[in-house]
């Protein structure tokens, strides 16, 4: 067998040899091959001529107390740890402080930091934000509101009602115009029965009046024939009404019918 | 107590058994500090790690698996506070000493022809001095991964295994490592020795 048939590991098992790092088994596999092959004793004799050059570099003597440094450097570490557990462990420190038994038994330290930390968020973040979209609300409300008296002031003025706008202070559905109509005449018959002018006892014929438009010409609503110059679309008894209101007048000049 | 092992001792301490870890460092701290400072080339920088490396084994202790062996945990501990430090100064080059004998051994010289040459070699060709230097000097001029191999197996006497697992790098990885830097050295050496000779 030559130089360059040998295992593979040959030269790791020479250089661990030569070491003293072989393990038991590599060892004897190492003592098996060289008692085979006599010819590589000189091998192994070289590995280790190459190697002893490194005994010569010695290093310097251990420095005097090392041990007892390594020592106190642990116990300055150990201390540190303990001062450091002291401070980190809330429990010992705040029990019987001033705090009630019961929540020191029930709640450690953290958890009621965590109960305070969550109670001050609600108290000072979520109260004000739930009144603060309360009164941004009101005030929307308010503004729109405003906007509506705005849009009501001129139908108002122009046709004398208000316009049917969605508004939350009116009536769900508009009241009957008939119905103010009634009341308006009601009310001016019962000012006069109040003022004297007409007998409390008696009967009387009201018919429902319908608004009249601005530009029509408030005579007409009186002509002394019986005619009206109403429009057929205000009403479907302005005759009746025209009676009524000419009644009325009668009534007011002291006239009887 | 000294007739404890060394996992004994570390298992008693993490149990909260004080004095094992006074023992363990009575029984490794010199060792250690002779493989820091061949490591580092600095014996105060051995000698701070030596104390980083006993108080990283004091806050680990109850980490340590009893059924494995003490003292590559301990060298191993110590090797990567080495490794930090030297990384911390950028103290040594990338480039490896020999391109010819590499950690893969590719086209390099093969060992067996360093042996060849090694009857060339007169067994004391420099004084003692000049030889501590010309080694130290080689040896400190060796790629990290080669070097610290080398001072783990020939001067603390780590079988390949626990060389294994205290640099954490398969077994195979060790050998061509050792390998290498045997022949690193052995090559710079007798060019070293070839230069004093050519001077002289």
């Amino acid at each position: 067998m030559s130089m360059y048939e040998l295992p593979d590991d040959l030269e790791n098992l020479l250089i661990g040899d030569a070491m003293g790092i072989l393990d038991a088994d590599d060892q004897a596999r190492l003592n098996s091959i060289l008692a085979t092959h006599p010819e590589l004793h000189a091998h192994r004799e070289k590995t280790d001529r190459l190697l002893t050059p490194l005994r010569a570099w010695t290093t310097p003597p251990t420095p005097p107390g090392l041990a007892n440094k390594v020592m106190a450097r642990i116990d300055e570490a150990i201390e540190a740890e303990s001062v450091e557990t002291i401070q980190f462990d809330p429990r010992p420190q705040h029990v019987g402080a001033g705090r009630s038994s019961l929540v020191s038994s029930l709640m450690s330290l953290r958890e009621v930091v965590a109960v305070a930390a969550a109670i001050l968020v609600i108290v000072g973040v979520f109260v004000p934000s739930y009144y603060g979209v309360g009164t941004d609300k009101t005030q929307g409300l308010a503004t729109d509101q405003s906007g509506l008296f705005d849009q009501s002031g001129a139908p108002y003025d122009t046709n004398s009602h208000l316009p049917a706008v969605p508004a939350s202070w009116m009536p769900a559905a508009p009241l009957p115009r008939d119905r103010y109509e009634e009341r308006d005449e009601f009310d001016t018959l019962r000012q006069m029965i109040l003022d004297g002018k007409l007998p409390a006892k008696g009967t009387y014929r009201i018919t429902i009046r319908r608004r009249i438009p601005i530009t029509a010409n408030p005579s007409t609503m009186l002509a002394g024939d019986g005619s009206s110059a109403l429009p057929s679309s205000q009403g479907e008894s302005h005759e009746a009404k025209t009676d009524a209101h000419r009644h009325a007048l009668q009534l007011i000049d002291g006239t009887s019918q | 107590m000294s007739e404890l092992s060394d996992e004994q001792l570390i298992g008693g301490y993490a149990e909260g058994r004080s004095d094992g870890l006074a023992e363990l460092v009575e029984r490794y701290h010199q060792e250690l500090f002779r493989f820091l400072v061949r490591f580092t080339g600095n014996a105060a920088a051995a000698e701070d790690l030596v104390q980083e490396t006993f108080l990283q084994v004091h806050q680990s202790a109850e980490s340590f698996d009893t059924s494995r062996r003490f003292k590559p945990w301990l060298f191993t501990i110590a090797a990567n506070k080495a490794r930090d430090m030297l990384r911390g100064r950028a103290r040594k080059s990338e480039v490896p000493l020999d391109a010819s004998i590499t950690e893969e051994q590719g086209d390099g010289q093969r060992f067996l022809d360093l042996l060849a040459g090694a009857d060339d070699a007169p067994d004391q060709p420099l004084e003692q001095a000049e030889q501590e230097q010309a080694v130290r000097r080689i040896v400190d001029q060796m790629p990290d991964n080669l070097r610290e191999v080398l001072i783990l197996a020939y001067y603390h006497r780590l079988p390949y295994k626990d060389m294994a697992e205290v640099l954490d790098i398969p077994l195979g990885t060790v050998k061509s490592r050792l390998h290498a830097a045997v022949g690193a050295f052995a090559e710079a050496y007798r060019a070293e020795i070839g230069q004093r000779a050519g001077r002289s």
